[in-house]
């Protein structure tokens, strides 16, 4: 064998932490941003949604470029930062940022539209019940929509997992520190360690199949009564 | 006592119309909104939920919900709602339903009894019939024992007989609480049955008020026996012909002779009627 266990388990272990991270901030960022964008009267919606939904219109190579000047150490948010002694680029919150980037259009965009399809009249009914908004989506709408939160989580994730354009940009594909598991086939390729990169691809296959399965069974539909 | 006068500007059946009502309610009664679809009666009821804006006055007792542009959210109002599709929480069983509303196990429990749903107790919304979803959502409107019932069509989805057995549960809930309660209805026996004052709308405006018998009764003060319904048949027998009619939800034959029977079309809408069944007399005078 041409290459070393430590070259598998390093990319897959951070790459697991990366999509670990990212699956934390998709839920608590996530959730409360598709509930803020199915707002009827929300003033400057289309600048809001044309944001989230850019990385998956826009190249991701180009994305990480205007990440990268834009949070790098003389950036125009990265100089703040960096005053606090807090580096995004070359490090693993890099990799955080990136994967969260590429992931957020396909956890929000699908919750925004189960959201805004939720029966008026049940909320209506608990408001009526004296219940706040914000109750009413926490202990009612959240609940009654959960496979399709379960099911944009896994898609979104699956994205961050595969993300590259923008983790290079951002984290520099240092070997050891930042070469997430995708990276890493991109290295066993270009070093002609083709044997490695297979036994990474195969890695990538059984996850995939696990998200297939997965899916399968969250994505049936959801009745409303 | 509720004093309602509410002016909203809203697009009806043709076009713009306004809505400008002004009702005054008594206290524990029970009144029917009828009219024709697009005429506001809907509208008037989410207004009095709070769940829309509109421009007024609504005061109920000694609370103001509505006073030029301060609105009282229905949080606050004390409101139950019964929608016509029931619109109950899919996540939550009967039970959890009743007390999402209000932590009071005995009310629901009291409820559910007086609605027969006490063995429903732990089902969800998705396994129930239609009747036992409405049955449900009435208890979990009475739950905070609200000032105000509201309902918009809620038995227009059933069958008859189910139907009339709500008419009597919310007959006997009416009785249990004297919640003052305001029900859209178009079913003039509901109406008839249930209501002590009918308001009829159209066009935003009020056209009709009063007791259930003095609105309803389109014969009135004529001696005729008289019902409106729909010809769904004439089928020829020997030298007759007999036509089959629709009345409300009965259906009834009716002897034609050929000349009569030429002249009806399936799918026309006629009247029946019978009179002078016992002449009457009166004395002329000279």
């Amino acid at each position: 064998m041409g290459y070393e266990m430590v070259q598998v388990w390093h990319p897959l272990v951070l790459s697991l932490k990366t999509i670990g991270v990212v699956a934390l901030l998709l839920v608590f960022v996530g959730i409360p941003l598709s509930y803020f964008l199915s707002k009827e009267e929300l003033r400057y919606k289309w600048l809001l949604e044309t944001l989230v939904t850019l990385p998956l219109i826009f190249p991701p190579i180009a994305i990480g470029f205007l990440l990268l000047l834009l949070l790098g150490k003389q950036g125009w948010i990265g100089s703040y930062f960096n005053a606090m002694g807090i580096r995004f680029i070359f490090e693993f919150k890099g990799l955080v940022i990136a994967g969260f980037v590429a992931a957020l259009p396909l956890m929000v965009k699908p919750l925004q539209s189960a959201i805004e399809l939720f029966p008026k009249a049940i909320k209506e009914a608990a408001y009526m019940g004296g219940r706040s908004r914000f109750y009413t989506f926490v202990f009612i709408i959240l609940p009654c929509i959960k496979k399709s939160v379960v099911a944009a989580l896994l898609i979104a994730l699956a994205r961050a997992l595969g993300e590259v354009g923008i983790t290079l940009m951002l984290g520099g594909n240092l070997i050891g520190k930042t070469d997430t598991i995708s990276l890493a086939i991109y290295n066993a390729v270009f070093d002609g360690e083709y044997r490695l990169a297979l036994l990474l691809c195969a890695i990538l296959i059984v996850i995939s199949l696990a998200v297939f399965t997965a899916l399968h069974f969250f994505q049936k539909e959801e009745q409303f009564l | 006592m509720i004093e309602i006068a509410v002016q909203k500007e809203l697009l009806g059946s043709i076009g713009k119309m306004d809505l400008n009502v002004t009702l005054s309610i008594e206290s524990k009664s029970f009144v029917a909104l009828s009219g024709q679809s697009g005429s506001g009666k809907t509208t008037l009821l989410r207004i009095l939920a709070g769940l829309e804006h509109a421009r007024g006055k609504i005061r109920v007792d000694d609370e103001l919900w509505l006073d030029g542009t301060h609105c009282l959210p229905p949080q606050q109002r004390g409101i139950g709602f019964v929608f016509q599709d029931y619109a109950l929480f899919p996540n939550m069983s009967v039970l959890e339903n009743l007390l999402f509303v209000r932590k009071d196990k005995a009310l629901a429990k009291q409820l559910l009894e007086l609605t027969e749903l006490t063995e429903l107790a732990n089902r969800k919304p998705a396994t129930l019939s239609g009747g036992q979803k409405q049955r449900v959502s009435l208890c979990r409107a009475m739950m905070n024992r609200p000032k105000l019932l509201l309902m918009d069509e809620p038995l227009s989805a059933l069958d008859p007989t189910m139907r009339n057995k709500l008419q009597h549960e919310i007959l006997t809930l009416h009785k249990n609480f004297g919640t003052t309660t305001i029900m859209v209805s178009h079913d003039p026996s509901e109406i008839y049955r249930l209501s002590s004052r009918v308001v009829v709308l159209s066009q935003g405006k009020v056209i009709q008020d009063g007791d259930a018998k003095s609105v309803l009764l389109r014969t009135q003060g004529s001696q005729k026996f008289s019902f409106e319904g729909e010809l769904l048949d004439i089928v020829k027998v020997d030298v007759i012909y007999i036509a089959i009619i629709a009345i409300g939800q009965q259906i009834v034959e009716v002897v034609l002779d050929g000349s009569e029977a030429k002249a009806l079309h399936v799918g026309d809408s006629v009247s029946i009627s019978a009179k002078a069944f016992a002449p009457m007399i009166q004395r002329l005078e000279k």
